[in-house]
């Protein structure tokens, strides 16, 4: 049972390439051969491992292996998940200092840079409609007033200025954003 | 640029990191912008852009593969281990925490309220840390012809990031060859 626990989330951790959410498929395909868990357990595991600091991936694991295992089977299947990267990234590491002042190494990298950045501005568009934007109302109305609700483009504009200010701490920033959530949740229940 | 860190220094950052960490590897940058290049000066803002395109090609959780790059840099293997044990500690016990007592707390108006708005301070983080990123890799028309049509790929024909790095490694090295830029060593 424990092996098995060790071995399924060491082969989801050598192919889940890109991380986080590509985790979740393979979730799936583990139902009817171990019974661990059920298709509503994963649903779950997703919406908590949202609201749980840490990597995602990590979090569903984690949560994972609990499932199947308690306690232990929670730290072999974090730990098999991480082991396939644990045994790459220090080789690919080497290789790469090796070959540092390389110009070939260079050329790949003056590549690599700008996609690296697209990825990043593709995830920011991503959970900017996600997060901010409310793109199903406005299908349905086509009103241009119906694609940002007045509350989130209030809390943008206030995370925007202070942002702007803690750029260099944004450590603080998530901490004032659980902040003003607590607030947000008082005045919509009480106001 | 490099300096010598403790082992249980490295832990600690991403400790601390792993504890304000919610969404995807992408919401790791902001804090390690910040953290690791501009506070310790652990590795430049170059390698980290190098290391978060690498992370998207190899197997595993990309905030992870990104901080074992990053502590390996700083401290070998050893480095590795410190770092990825710190990303993933507070995840774990998070998790333990609310599969064995909390259960579902993403149900709670409170939970979610608060959410959303760490979702919106996530966001403008990301925005401000690509205004960042983007002196340092796109400079020319051909790092802006890749920046394009690596965004196009992925939003409009859902490419994999695994391919977009590689293909665009791959780009990179025959624009350099065919415009016949030779370093001088």
């Amino acid at each position: 049972m424990l092996i098995d626990v060790f071995t399924e989330f060491f082969k989801i951790g050598c192919v889940a390439v890109g991380g986080g959410y590509t985790v979740i498929p393979f979730l799936y395909y583990l139902i009817p051969v171990y019974h661990w868990y059920d298709a509503d357990t994963i649903t779950e595991m997703i919406a908590v491992s949202n609201v749980t600091p840490g990597p995602i991936g990590i979090n569903m694991a984690t949560y994972a292996g609990f499932q199947a295992n308690g306690f232990l089977g929670a730290v072999l299947a974090t730990v098999a998940v991480v082991l396939p990267s644990v045994i790459i990234v220090p080789i690919l590491s080497k290789i790469l200092k090796k070959y540092k002042n390389n110009c070939f190494t260079e050329y790949v990298m003056y590549g690599l840079r700008p996609a690296a950045v697209a990825l990043i501005s593709v995830a920011a568009i991503q959970i900017f409609t996600s997060t901010i934007l409310t793109p199903d109302k406005f299908a349905n109305t086509y009103r241009i007033t119906d694609i940002i609700s007045l509350k989130s483009l209030m809390m943008l504009c206030f995370f925007s200025v202070f942002g702007f200010f803690l750029r260099k701490r944004p450590m603080l920033l998530i901490l004032l954003g659980a902040i003003a959530g607590v607030f947000v949740y008082i005045a919509e229940k009480f106001v | 640029m490099t300096k010598k860190i403790s082992l249980f220094k490295l832990f600690w950052i991403f400790f601390k990191i792993g504890l304000v960490l919610f969404g995807g590897g992408y919401a790791i940058l902001p804090f390690l912008q910040s953290e690791i290049v501009e506070k310790e000066k652990i590795c430049t803002q170059e390698q980290m852009i190098d290391y978060y395109a690498l992370a998207q090609c190899v197997p595993g959780i990309v905030a992870g593969s990104v901080s074992m790059f990053i502590g390996y840099s700083a401290r070998s293997i050893l480095g590795a281990l410190a770092c990825i044990f710190g990303m993933c500690l507070p995840a774990f016990i998070a998790m333990i925490i609310f599969a064995t007592m909390l259960g579902n707390i993403s149900h709670y108006p409170i939970v979610q309220c608060i959410f959303n708005e760490i979702g919106i301070a996530v966001c403008v983080l990301i925005f401000l840390t690509i205004a960042e990123l983007w002196k340092k890799s796109v400079h020319d028309f051909w790092t802006a012809a890749i920046f394009v049509i690596s965004i196009a790929a992925t939003l409009l024909f859902d490419v994999s990031p695994f391919w977009v790095i590689i293909l665009s490694g791959i780009f990179g090295v025959a624009v350099k060859i065919l415009r016949g830029e030779k370093r001088a060593d």
